[in-house]
């Protein structure tokens, strides 16, 4: 694997960016959307135009197109070729390398158990589950034998269980291929397990560049201010109704969550999917709260609160335009509800 | 309003068939003036496809995909031969291949367009390309510009991106293009009479030939090349269909 080297890398978007991955190391670099993430990833693919050095093994590659700079990129849209299987897909990625067909195929085969997705190869990326094709995604992008690997929030699009099965595996697999690799992420719990080297970007430039460790993102952070940890909660008592729902006892209150057949022991919320507001929300009594406001923070098109519900935490995220609307303070009483949907049992 | 309209077709169908007797009609259709008619008509319709694909293909992908100064013009340009009456196109034609413009400096190199097989196909060419770019223009801009970047990413030449996923994610509207520029160029009549003339047995397309045989009274020939265009432009139809309606798996 390699190592590369961004020096004063500018356009549009981006403001003088420098950054060193060396061999073998993870880079992440989290923040919120509209910073220029996407941006300094297409740029270093050779996708979009900028100025200033891109170095991958001491070798200046910022002048050479995509198809030459032996850059992956996986797109937040995965962008698998929907006209190809997913073998297709894997095959066609090989096109650069000098080898076989045969040996095209045998390659394929071993990233596709490498990824365990073999039963999948004939189909097409239509028939693919969301994690099924972000493993397509990561064994196309390998199998081009790239120097160096881009991600771009390759998880975001999937439910939060999901995602976080792929992280740990993806997470062995990157330390196991010894792949040097930029991560991009809004998600800070990601930020920290995925990164040998972290940095958080704003506004097109990178600040707060270290070790997850040196670089102890605390609620007071900037970097905290677009995280998006879900709130989990334990229930005390579950009841399985045996109709889709299962009704759990946490807060002392009863809750409605989905039933998805199986057993579990948390349950995930994200903080963005809660609804409050001072009067309670007509219609039937299920999955409805009385809480108290205990802290309002103002980032710079959310609010986050943090309220107590017969004395358990919650963080809820709400829209500027909503706080405006409601302009929380401490030790107000809110009204909440969370639908059955926004559960995700863990 | 709908009843009005099927009559309408039905009529000028029954109209054809009636003008000539059944006997008169397969004999007409055997006869050597229509064998001529369609042979010339396939083979030059085919190759103004052929042509105006090989030409409006990559303009197309170049035109959906490239920013330049002066686009605007130019793509309005490419659609003045989709309304131009092709009679006017016809004249057009003939003046800048005949003596006066390019047709000089060509005969001096032994090559006569006007009046000649050549001067159809180039009059076929000219209202068949159009439809071409069109077509291909809309489906290579209906390609997600995401999948081009992926596979530049993973190493492919632009022209491995053009043949690998652009093509075969815009093929099946290009192919839809194809064949309306073939109904066109099949039919095509005023340009071609404007540029290659009506000459029996030599510029005697099928539409020329229902023209030269009207004119001169000799209906069973005029009725049979009448229905083999007809005949053509359903199987069109049918294959029209069939692109539109085939290989959505996995799309």
């Amino acid at each position: 694997m390699s190592e590369i080297e961004i020096i004063g890398v500018r356009n549009r978007f981006l403001k003088d960016v420098r950054l060193r991955v060396s061999e073998g190391k993870t880079f992440v670099i989290v923040g919120p959307s509209g910073a220029g993430k996407t941006s300094l990833l297409r740029a270093i693919a050779g996708l979009e135009p900028h100025e200033g050095t891109i170095i991958v093994d001491g070798r200046e590659i910022q002048r050479l197109p995509p198809h030459l700079r032996e850059i992956g990129y996986v797109s937040q849209d995965l962008d698998l070729f929907p006209h190809l299987t997913l073998e297709g897909n894997l095959i066609i990625a090989m096109n650069r390398l000098r080898v076989t067909w045969n040996r095209k195929k045998q390659r394929a085969r071993e990233l596709m158990e490498l990824l365990r997705i073999v039963p999948l190869a004939e189909r097409y990326p239509s028939a693919l589950s969301g994690g099924e094709k972000q493993r397509a995604a990561l064994a196309r992008v390998l199998a081009s034998e790239p120097k160096i690997l881009l991600l771009d929030e390759p998880l975001s699009k999937l439910d939060f269980r999901t995602a976080r099965y792929l992280r740990s595996e993806l997470l062995s697999l990157l330390n196991r291929l010894r792949v040097t690799a930029i991560f991009v992420t809004h998600n800070m719990e990601e930020a920290r397990e995925m990164g040998d080297d972290l940095a958080v970007m704003t506004e097109g430039t990178l600040t707060h560049t270290g070790s997850p460790a040196e670089l102890r993102l605390t609620d007071s952070c900037p970097g905290d201010s677009f995280l998006e940890r879900p709130n989990i909660l334990c229930p005390v008592h579950k009841e399985f109704s045996g109709n889709g729902i299962v009704k759990i006892t946490w807060a002392g209150s009863r809750w409605y969550v989905p039933d998805e057949g199986r057993e579990f022991t948390h349950v995930a919320v994200s903080p963005s999917r809660i609804d409050i507001g001072p009067k309670p929300p007509q219609g039937p009594s299920i999955n409805r709260f009385t809480a108290t406001v205990s802290s309002v923070h103002h980032s710079d098109d959310s609010v986050r609160l943090t309220v107590h519900v017969n004395g358990e935490a919650l963080r809820v995220e709400i829209t500027g335009e909503r706080a405006q609307w409601l302009r929380p303070v401490p030790g107000d009483v809110v009204h909440g509800l969370v639908r059955l949907t926004a559960f995700e049992i863990m | 309003m709908l009843a009005l309209v099927v009559v309408f077709v039905v009529g000028v169908l029954a109209a054809l068939v009636s003008q000539a007797s059944g006997p008169e009609l397969l004999s007409a259709l055997r006869s050597s003036e229509t064998m001529f008619a369609l042979r010339l008509s396939l083979t030059l319709s085919v190759a103004a496809v052929l042509v105006g694909s090989l030409v409006g293909v990559p303009a197309a992908y170049f035109l959906a995909r490239r920013e330049f100064r002066g686009k605007g013009v130019f793509d309005t340009l490419l659609d003045v031969p989709l309304v131009m009456p092709p009679l006017v196109a016809g004249v057009g034609l003939l003046f800048l291949l005949g003596r006066g413009m390019l047709g000089g400096p060509l005969a001096q190199w032994g090559i006569h367009l006007v009046l000649s097989p050549w001067g159809a196909l180039i009059a076929q060419t000219f209202v068949a390309t159009p439809i071409v770019i069109r077509s291909a223009k809309a489906a290579f801009e209906s390609v997600n510009p995401g999948y081009e970047a992926a596979a530049m990413t993973l190493g492919l030449s632009p022209w491995k991106v053009f043949v690998k996923i652009n093509l075969p994610l815009a093929g099946r509207s290009i192919a839809s293009g194809m064949i309306l520029a073939w109904g066109r160029a099949l039919g095509e009549f005023g340009a071609t009479l404007m540029v290659a003339g009506a000459t029996r047995f030599r510029t005697e397309t099928l539409p020329i030939a229902v023209y030269l045989n009207v004119s001169s009274g000799q209906l069973g020939v005029a009725v049979a090349c009448a229905l083999v265009l007809v005949g053509t432009a359903f199987f069109l139809l049918l294959a029209l269909r069939l692109v539109q309606h085939k290989g959505h798996v996995g799309l």
